[in-house]
C-alpha cells in the first residue's frame, strides 16, 4: 500500500514539475515575443525617422533605402505612429501660401473670397480684386496682426490645399457653397470661378506681413464636379472641364 | 558587452512604479477628450464631409499606401461621424478615469486612427503623438493606479500590484527621445549640407535666427511677439533649444540631468503654447514627460512602495519609469 502511495507521490511530483516546466517555457516564450516586438518597434520608428533625413540637399537616402525601409514606415502608419517631426525644419519658411477664389460676375465686377486663415489687409478692401495687385503700394499690401487662438487644423488644411494637392477642390467647393449660402442671388450672376494661390511674406523689419502675389491658378466648373452639392450656376452650366487650367 | 546586455535586460524587464503610467493615461485621455470637444466635434460637419473640407481624392490616395487604415468609409454620413466622435469621447473619458481601461484604450486607438485617416489634411504633429500614445496605452498596465478599475479591485480584496511591466513604458520613452533627436537632426541638416558644399547657408537654426523667424509667422504666431525678441536673445534661445533637443536622449537618461531636462522642456513648451498656435502638440508632448517624472518629485503618498504582493525586483528600483 505504502509503496503505491509513494509511487503516486512521485507521479504527482513529476506532473507538477512538468506543469512548472511548461509554465516556465510559456513565460520564457512570452519574454522572447515581447523582446522581439520591442526591438521591431524601436527599429521601425528609427528607420521611419531616418527616411526623412537628406544626406545632401535634395538627396534622400536613395531608392534602395526607401524600398528596404518601406515596411517599417508602413508599420508606423498601421499603429498610428507616423514619424514626421519636420516642423520649421530644415529652415523656418519666410513665406506662407493660401488659396483664394476670384469670382467674376455678368456685370463685369469681381469678388475675392479668402480663406479663414488669412489675416486682414490693413489698408485695402480684401474682397476687391484690386487687392491682388502685386504692384500696389507697400501699405496697401500690409496685413494686420491677428491674435490667434484655435484654428490650427483649418490652417493645416489651407496650407495643404494651397500646395496644389487635390484637396484644393474640397476647399473650392466649401468656400463657394459658403458664399452662396450667404448670397444666394450671386448664383445667377457668376460667369467665372478662378482658384488662385496667394503668397504672403512673413513679418519683416516694418513689423507687418505683406501680400506678395497671386498665381494664375485654375478655373472651377461646378457642373463637372460630381461632389458639388450647391445650387446650379446657370451662367456656368455651359462650361466644361476644358476650362480647367 | 555582457554588462550592457544585462543592464538593458533589467531596464526593459524590471517592473516599474505604475504611478507614471497612470498619470500618462490620465493626461492622454484628457488631451484627446478636450481635442474632440473643442476642435473636432464642433467642426465635424466641415472636416468630415465631402461637401466641405474632406477631399475624397486625397484620402483615397492616402489610404492606398503604407498600410493606413480606417474603419470609417470615406462617404460616411454626418450621423455616423457624430456617433463615431461621441464614441471616441466616451472612450477618452473612460481612459482618463481608468474605467474598463483595457477595452477603452483599444476603442480609443481604433476610433482615433479611423478619424485621423478620414481626413489627413487637418493633422499636425500633436495628432501623431497622440495617435502613438493610444497605441502604447493599449499595451501598458496603466490602470494599476488612480483608476476606477484599481478602486474596484481593491474593494473586492484583490488589489492590483502597484508595480507594472516596464517595456510599454520604455517604448513610450523611446518614442519621445526619437521625436526630439530627429527634429533636431532635421533642423541641423542645412549645416551638414553647407559643410559638404551642397547648400549655400548654414540654415536658420545653426545661424540662431529660427526663433525670431518662427515668431514672424503670421499664420502661427499668437500675438506680435516678434518685437519682444531681440536677435541676440533669439540666437541664444534657438541654439539652446536645438542643442537640448539633439541631446535629449542622453540628458534624460542621466539621472543627474533628468530634472533639468524636464524643466527645460516644460518651459519650452509653455513658451511655445503662449506664443504660437500649436496647442495640441505642446500638451500631448508634455503628457509623455509624465513617464520620466522622477519618483521623488511625486507626492510621497502617490509613490508605490514595494510590499509583500509585489515583485522583489521592484525594491531594487530607485527611480520610477
Amino acid at each position: 500500500m505504502s509503496s503505491l502511495g509513494e509511487q503516486n507521490k512521485i507521479e504527482d511530483k513529476a506532473k507538477l514539475s512538468k506543469l512548472a516546466r511548461c509554465m516556465l517555457c510559456a513565460r520564457q516564450l512570452r519574454g522572447y515575443l515581447i523582446a522581439a516586438f520591442c526591438l521591431w518597434h524601436v527599429f521601425a520608428l528609427t528607420l521611419a525617422n531616418l527616411r526623412s533625413l537628406e544626406i545632401e540637399k535634395g538627396t534622400l537616402q536613395g531608392d534602395r533605402f526607401e524600398q528596404v525601409t518601406e515596411p517599417f514606415a508602413a508599420y508606423t502608419s498601421l499603429v498610428n505612429s507616423e514619424q514626421d517631426w519636420a516642423m520649421y525644419a530644415p529652415n523656418v519658411p519666410d513665406e506662407s501660401y493660401l488659396p483664394i477664389l476670384q469670382l467674376s460676375f455678368n456685370d463685369g465686377s469681381q469678388l475675392v473670397l479668402r480663406s479663414s486663415s488669412e489675416p486682414d489687409l490693413l489698408n485695402a478692401d480684401a474682397s476687391n480684386a484690386s487687392s491682388l495687385d502685386p504692384d500696389a503700394s507697400e501699405s496697401q499690401r500690409r496685413y494686420a496682426w491677428r491674435y490667434r487662438f484655435g484654428g490650427l487644423s483649418k490652417r493645416k488644411f489651407h496650407e495643404h490645399a494651397a500646395s496644389g494637392k487635390p484637396s484644393i477642390h474640397a476647399w473650392v467647393r466649401h468656400r463657394l457653397a459658403q458664399h452662396l449660402r450667404a448670397m444666394p442671388s450671386d448664383a445667377q450672376r457668376i460667369t467665372r470661378i478662378e482658384c488662385r494661390r496667394i503668397t504672403i511674406s512673413h513679418v519683416d523689419a516694418s513689423g507687418y506681413a505683406h501680400f506678395i502675389a497671386a498665381n494664375a491658378g485654375f478655373d472651377y466648373a461646378p457642373a463637372d464636379d460630381p461632389l458639388w452639392s450647391g445650387p446650379l450656376l446657370p451662367a456656368l452650366s455651359n462650361l466644361g472641364s476644358d476650362q480647367d487650367g | 558587452m555582457k554588462a550592457l546586455w544585462e543592464q538593458q535586460r533589467r531596464v526593459w524587464t524590471q517592473r516599474v512604479d505604475g504611478t507614471n503610467a497612470a498619470l500618462f493615461r490620465i493626461a492622454v485621455g484628457l488631451v484627446i477628450l478636450l481635442d474632440l470637444l473643442i476642435t473636432l466635434i464642433p467642426m465635424a460637419d466641415i472636416y468630415y464631409q465631402a461637401s466641405a473640407l474632406l477631399s475624397p481624392e486625397t484620402e483615397a490616395q492616402v489610404r492606398n499606401g503604407y498600410w493606413r487604415w480606417s474603419l470609417l468609409p470615406l462617404d460616411a454620413s454626418l450621423g455616423l461621424i457624430y456617433a463615431w466622435l461621441a464614441g471616441c469621447a466616451i472612450a477618452a473619458l473612460l481612459t482618463a478615469i481608468g474605467c474598463f481601461t483595457r477595452i477603452a484604450t483599444v476603442v480609443l486607438f481604433i476610433g482615433l486612427i479611423s478619424l485621423h485617416y478620414q481626413n489627413t489634411t487637418i493633422l499636425n504633429g500633436g495628432d501623431y503623438t497622440l495617435g502613438g500614445a493610444t497605441f502604447l496605452l493599449m499595451l501598458m498596465q496603466s490602470n494599476h493606479r488612480f483608476s476606477v478599475d484599481a478602486w474596484w479591485r481593491e474593494r473586492r480584496g484583490k488589489p492590483y500590484s502597484r508595480w507594472i511591466d516596464a517595456w510599454p513604458v520604455r517604448l513610450a520613452q523611446v518614442q519621445l527621445m526619437l521625436i526630439y533627436c530627429f527634429t533636431a537632426l532635421l533642423k541641423l541638416q542645412p549645416l551638414v549640407w553647407y559643410l559638404t558644399g551642397s547648400y549655400d547657408s548654414i540654415g536658420d537654426w545653426a545661424a540662431g535666427r529660427a526663433m525670431r523667424e518662427a515668431m514672424a509667422d503670421p499664420m502661427l504666431a499668437r500675438f506680435p511677439s516678434y518685437f519682444l525678441l531681440p536677435m541676440w536673445i533669439s540666437a541664444i534661445a534657438t541654439w539652446a533649444v536645438v542643442l537640448w533637443e539633439l541631446l535629449f536622449p542622453a540628458l534624460i537618461l542621466m539621472r543627474r540631468t533628468r530634472k533639468f531636462t524636464l524643466l527645460f522642456g516644460l518651459a519650452m513648451h509653455i513658451g511655445i503654447f503662449l506664443t504660437m498656435e500649436i496647442v495640441a502638440f505642446s500638451f500631448s508632448i508634455c503628457a509623455y514627460y509624465l513617464l520620466f517624472w522622477p519618483r521623488n518629485w511625486l507626492p510621497r503618498k502617490w509613490r508605490a512602495d514595494a510590499d509583500a504582493n509585489d515583485e522583489p525586483l521592484a525594491k531594487a528600483l530607485s527611480v520610477g519609469a
